[in-house]
């Protein structure tokens, strides 16, 4: 009965309770389109930058991560390997050898300071984005020549390096030239190894242009006898958002593995682990980002408190009379209430059928902003001028349940004084 | 006019609470869209002080052709340091300049082989690492860079240590003028947590100097740096300029000057202005040997990352102006409805519909501006506040892309931010008011008066 009447009352003035809904829901549908803006740009982010290199998972010895020292290695390599592969979930994996240290060439007086990854090239590929970015020559080939049976043997041992583009500048090298790089040895020493550049690379980020090069894995194990040792395998999984799950199995597989002594200690960290920074960024982008909402919210709420005390007080003469009638003020309070509740409904449905289409849009074409950035020419890996959304039932949710409750809440305080007022006052 | 003006402020006020409401939202609006603003520019230029401040600068000089081929060929010599001296001497808005020169090399803590050759953990603690070394003038620097500030008391990376000894920044003068394989040296954090080396320990150093010789030499560390970015922290080894200068057999060479200068947003112009003050003194060479950046064109990575903030900051915005729009067209729509009634009496006594329509019009924009005013200040007013204070969002600081963010985010004050807010809400009220202004001036009084 209390639910007919205040479905009836609310479209005796269907003007007004449209423009209100029209309102409401507008609001609601903004700020569904803002969270999935969002969560579309976190989304972005953890999968360029996992594409990179970093992959969702990386295994390391357990001091690896904090010291960096060349000696802490991960022994029995194609084994753990073999074992992370096997992991449901696991998309790929790529095992390295890490380098750091100096690099120059008899081209350029320049010293320039260089991270060097040793990767097998096929694992890589199938792992990494950097595949797409090379500009000239190959991913991590061989120098020409060093397949050639009938060549000098100090020809076919030539190990081959891929460089970032402004490195390669900087040292003024291009392919065929030869680079010297000084780093640690297993054993802590000092050594110098020497590389000829088989492919060059551009990505738009100077982590990847300036002070990177790649190696093949093998040639960088035979050189230094490292054997079948690593210092990381990169893990990408097929669903970033089991990655906590998957890091777990992959601890579990490697510990019921026969011999799992023997393979000596591993560590296995997802990404926020290993770079808390990008974490804590992400984190930091979710904080900022509900300061915003929170102003937005305030806004939409005083908003909703003007719109109700109107919607309500314009109707004053009419409780007057109701009242007089006989209705008890709290019925006339339920009453109120329930029209809130209708128009919140109503708003929902219309704020979610909205914020579903622009979403839909952002999802599939995304925010195109290179008309807002003049000169954003940057074909970068972690740059992209298009900004996709994400759709998940957070993104839906979340906004609904808060203007929801919003608008229910809003509404009462101007029922409280409908129900406090006296008939002949508000007759009046 | 004025007297229409004061008719449509009088009935304003004839029924208070209507306008107040409205008035509140509006009020709202334009606090809200102020701090909103202000928050943005400050997150903005705090991201570009602190990434310039800790190390880059605001503005670099240095030999056209440095940036591409950053090498020996391309260092400044004594006398072009002395030119940029004199450009800079009495320049408006500089506030300090100093000299650096950077290199690659290997560093490696020095110490005994160990006794046992079958010590696996021994060999597993010695380690070189690769290590951009600068030799920085320690008086200079301290003007124009975080760097010195950024010294920890600890000489040890590890923390759990009580028995550290003191760190301290370089001497202002090198302790060993004469030696030119000995120096003092400081290290970023992450790299002596990665050699092992704490106060006290020495270095060895391994570049390269002049016509490919390897020039090596052995460093005392002094101290350690943390700074907020971990590419300094793990990478970054200081010395003294004119030790590092002599070691390359380049003796007063640098590879660049560093210039802090007082206004962020003016680097740009500034950067000119200098540019061309050094093209003025080699009047007969045909093309100045110098080049003066600022950070944009220092750091296009940091530029990129500067717009991409900008982007998302303009997205939201646009969406917070969408929601504001909305509501404020939708309450003074509301709200004028609300009078379809007083309107019909109006018209029945002789006004005229386009008196009326403008009489809504005029009120409207009344209210938003008085609203405007009022929201102007409590906004400004938490705007200031904040500008000092920062909204602490309690996690410390962090990096990205060599970026150092702070998570303490201060506002600043802007009149555009304020034009903005005000135009914002003085617009959607009008586009609220015209549709039942428009609606008004076609109704009969009769129908008017019979409206609901």
């Amino acid at each position: 009965m209390l639910w007919a009447m205040a479905w009836r009352n609310l479209w005796r003035n269907r003007r007004r309770t449209l423009l209100t809904v029209a309102a409401i829901g507008l609001g609601l549908a903004v700020l569904v389109t803002m969270s999935s803006f969002t969560e579309g740009m976190k989304v972005m982010m953890v999968e360029q930058i996992a594409q990179s290199s970093l992959g969702h998972i990386q295994l390391h010895h357990p001091d690896y991560l904090e010291r960096k020292t060349t000696g802490l290695v991960m022994s029995s390599a194609s084994r753990l390997l073999e074992l992370v592969r096997d992991v449901q979930g696991v998309k790929g994996a790529s095992s390295r050898l890490i380098f750091s240290g100096s690099i120059r060439s008899s081209l350029s007086s320049t010293v320039r300071v260089v991270r060097v990854l040793a990767v097998d090239p096929a694992q890589e590929q199938a792992f990494s984005a950097l595949d797409d970015k090379v500009v000239e020559g190959g991913f991590v080939s061989a120098p020409p020549g060093t397949s050639d049976p009938d060549a000098p043997a100090r020809m076919r041992a030539r190990k081959g390096i891929m460089v970032g583009r402004k490195l390669a500048d900087q040292l003024k090298v291009t392919l065929g030239s030869k680079v010297r790089v000084d780093t640690a040895g297993f054993d802590g020493a000092a050594v110098a190894m020497a590389f000829y550049v088989t492919g060059i690379l551009e990505t738009g980020t100077d982590a990847f242009d300036q002070g990177f090069g790649m190696v093949n894995l093998k040639d960088m194990q035979e050189a230094t006898s490292a054997g079948d040792t690593v210092h990381e395998i990169s893990v990408m999984v097929g669903d970033p958002s089991r990655v906590a799950e998957i890091a777990r199995s992959i601890s579990h597989a490697i510990s019921q593995a026969d011999g799992a002594t023997a393979m000596g200690p591993t560590s296995v960290a997802p990404w926020w682990e290993v770079l808390p920074d990008l974490k804590q960024m992400l984190d930091m982008s979710d904080a900022w980002m509900g300061v915003l909402y929170m102003l937005m919210l305030i806004i939409l709420s005083a908003g909703i408190l003007t719109t109700m005390f109107m919607v309500v007080f314009e109707r004053k003469r009419e409780f007057g009379v109701q009242l007089a009638l006989g209705t008890g003020p709290s019925r006339l309070f339920a009453g109120l209430v329930l029209e809130s509740f209708l128009i919140a409904t109503l708003a929902s449905v219309v704020g979610l059928l909205v914020g579903a289409v622009n979403v839909a849009y952002i999802v599939a074409y995304g925010l195109d902003l290179s008309w807002f950035m003049e000169g954003f020419e940057f074909a970068g890996m972690f740059v992209e001028n298009v900004y996709k959304g994400a759709a998940n039932v957070k993104v839906f949710a979340e906004p609904t349940v808060v203007v929801f409750a919003g608008t229910v809440l809003m509404a009462l305080w101007p029922a409280v004084r409908v129900a406090r007022m006296s008939a002949i006052d508000a007759m009046r | 006019m004025w007297h229409f003006v004061r008719l449509s402020w009088r009935d304003l006020w004839r029924n208070t609470r209507r306008s107040l409401l409205t008035g509140l939202v509006m009020t709202f609006a334009v606090a809200m869209m102020i701090l909103f603003v202000g928050l943005g520019d400050g997150a903005h230029s705090q991201m570009i002080r602190s990434a310039t401040e800790s190390y880059l600068g605001q503005i670099q000089v240095q030999l056209d052709g440095y940036q591409d081929s950053p090498d020996l060929e391309h260092l400044l010599s004594s006398g072009h340091l002395a030119q940029v001296d004199a450009a800079l001497k009495g320049m408006a808005g500089v506030k300090a300049h100093a000299p650096r020169l950077a290199t690659g090399a290997l560093i490696s803590k020095k110490v005994p082989e160990p006794e046992d050759p079958d010590d696996l953990e021994a060999y597993r603690r010695m380690t070189s690492e690769g290590a951009f070394v600068v030799g920085v003038d320690p008086k200079a620097e301290r003007e124009v860079s975080t760097l010195v500030q950024s010294v920890i008391r600890e000489g040890c990376s590890d923390k759990s240590r009580t028995d550290c000894p003191p760190g301290r920044f370089l001497d202002d003068e090198d302790p060993y003028p004469d030696n030119p394989y000995m120096g003092q040296m400081v290290l970023g954090v992450g790299l002596a947590g990665v050699l092992d080396v704490e106060v006290g320990d020495t270095v060895a150093l391994n570049t390269g100097g002049v016509e490919g010789r390897t020039f090596a030499s052995l460093y005392r560390v002094v101290g350690l740096v943390k700074t907020g970015s971990l590419d300094i922290n793990r990478t970054f080894a200081l010395t003294h300029f004119s030790k590092l200068a002599a070691g390359m057999s380049v003796p007063g060479a640098a590879s660049y000057v560093v210039v802090a200068i007082d206004d962020l947003d003016s680097a740009r112009e500034l950067a000119l202005d200098l540019q061309a003050r050094l093209d003025g003194q080699s009047p007969r060479a045909a093309v100045s040997p110098f080049k003066a950046l600022s950070w944009r064109e220092l750091s296009p990575e940091l530029d990129v990352f500067v717009k991409l903030d900008q982007g998302s900051t303009m997205v939201t915005l646009v969406m917070l102006v969408m929601i504001v729009g909305v509501i404020l067209a939708n309450v003074v729509t509301m709200s004028s409805m609300e009078r379809t009634r007083e309107y019909g009496v109006r018209m029945a006594v002789g006004e005229s519909p386009r008196r009326i329509t403008w009489g809504l019009v005029t009120e409207t924009v009344l209210l938003a501006l008085l609203s405007g005013a009022v929201g102007s200040v409590l906004g400004e007013a938490a705007n200031s506040y904040y500008q000092f204070h920062g909204i602490d969002f309690g996690m410390g600081e962090f990096e990205m892309t060599g970026v150092v963010l702070s998570t303490v985010y201060n506002t600043e004050v802007t009149l555009y931010g304020w034009a903005f807010s005000v135009g914002t809400v003085l617009f959607f009220a009008v586009v609220g008011a015209i549709y039942p202004a428009w609606k008004v001036s076609r109704l009969s009084p009769v129908d008017a008066i019979r409206f609901v």
